[in-house]
């Protein structure tokens, strides 16, 4: 156990009988003042509170809408209102008439259903009988190489084959 | 009314030495103690003289000292980022015999250490009216003793430290040690 040293007890006694006190009067006490100097911090307070929240919607809608004009915010909320009161407009266009996706999946869509329906992409046999399985090759539909057509079809794909493979026919079958 | 006040005038002192000790300010512990008594003015209807008033006071200072050391310590992070890079201002060792070094020292504490600290060493109350005056048990009050006087030795350093053969020039004892 660490025995206190008699000279921190005195120091601290000598430094604390230092500090001169005027005599407390309680008439000047802070608890005898009327209460709207406390209610003066409160009203600053909620003050700045308001203030920060003001900004802080300001700075939404500045970003949401693109624009700092008011006008322009009140006017995309009341379009957004409108919008969710509105009735769900019912599909003028039949189901299989939907707009497509992807480019590749219109051009296909247009040449009346060859390939519409995506194949399931399967590795092709190599020269070697061994299937190719080159890790570069990405699956995405391809026509059906029974139809016969072996048009290279890199140019209606999204984006170029990284390997810079070309597609084979197949006419093993 | 008159009773709060006369307690006030008699009080304040007391506690106004007491925060000082703890917080090493003078004017931010006029500022705790006076708040202080603003909150126990607003709960003197309901205080029950279960325990001495002084006690229930120094309970309200010491927390309202623990609150204005939390905001100082959040406003010094801040500085502290701002001066990244700056060298900062290290303590003098050597000024450990200045008058205020123990003051000083018992800031670095926790409040709650240098509090019951202060309250025995220099306010003379025992182990169950500190108790009374933190809100805690009397063995946590003789725990927080012991951490406060090991940090206060180690902190003040050999100048406070156990007396050595022969005393110190200019520093009144009083029956020659602790040895």
């Amino acid at each position: 156990m660490v025995e206190m040293p008699d000279r921190i007890a005195a120091g601290l006694t000598a430094e604390l009988d230092a500090v001169l006190l005027v005599r407390p009067r309680a008439a000047q006490a802070r608890y005898h003042l009327p209460p709207r100097a406390a209610g003066i911090g409160g009203l600053a307070m909620a003050g700045a509170t308001a203030a920060v929240l003001v900004i802080a919607v300001s700075g939404f809608a500045t970003v949401a809408t693109g624009s700092a004009n008011p006008q322009v915010w009140t006017g995309q909320l009341a379009a957004g209102m409108q919008r969710l009161q509105a009735p769900v407009p019912a599909r003028s266009s039949p189901p299989g008439r939907e707009q497509p996706a992807i480019p590749g999946a219109a051009a296909t869509a247009a040449n009346g259903g060859e390939g519409g329906k995506p194949e399931i992409r399967r590795p092709a046999p190599g020269p070697g009988g061994q299937p190719s399985a080159d890790p570069a090759d990405s699956p995405r539909p391809r026509p059906d190489p029974s139809a016969g057509h072996n048009e290279h079809r890199s140019s209606l794909s999204p984006s170029p084959r990284p390997s810079g493979q070309t597609e084979l026919p197949t006419s093993s079958r | 009314m008159e009773d709060f006040d006369r307690l006030y005038q008699a009080a304040y002192p007391k506690l106004l030495r007491t925060v000082y000790a703890v917080l090493g300010d003078h004017a931010a512990a006029e500022d705790c103690v006076q708040d202080a008594f603003v909150r126990a003015f607003k709960a003197w209807p309901r205080f029950r003289p279960e325990r001495p008033p002084e006690a229930w006071l120094h309970q309200i200072a010491i927390n309202g000292a623990i609150s204005y050391r939390r905001h100082v310590r959040l406003r010094q992070v801040g500085e502290l980022v701002r001066r990244l890079g700056r060298p900062g201002l290290e303590p003098d060792p050597s000024q450990a015999l200045i008058s205020g070094e123990v003051v000083a020292a018992l800031g670095r504490l926790p409040v709650r250490e240098a509090a019951a600290f202060v309250l025995r060493y220099y306010h003379g109350y025992n182990n169950r009216e500190i108790a009374q005056a933190t809100g805690v048990s009397e063995r946590t009050v003789g725990a927080r003793l012991a951490q406060a006087r090991q940090r206060l030795v180690r902190d003040l350093g050999p100048a406070y430290g156990r007396l050595p053969t022969s005393p110190l020039p200019g520093v009144a004892l009083g029956d020659g040690g602790d040895a």
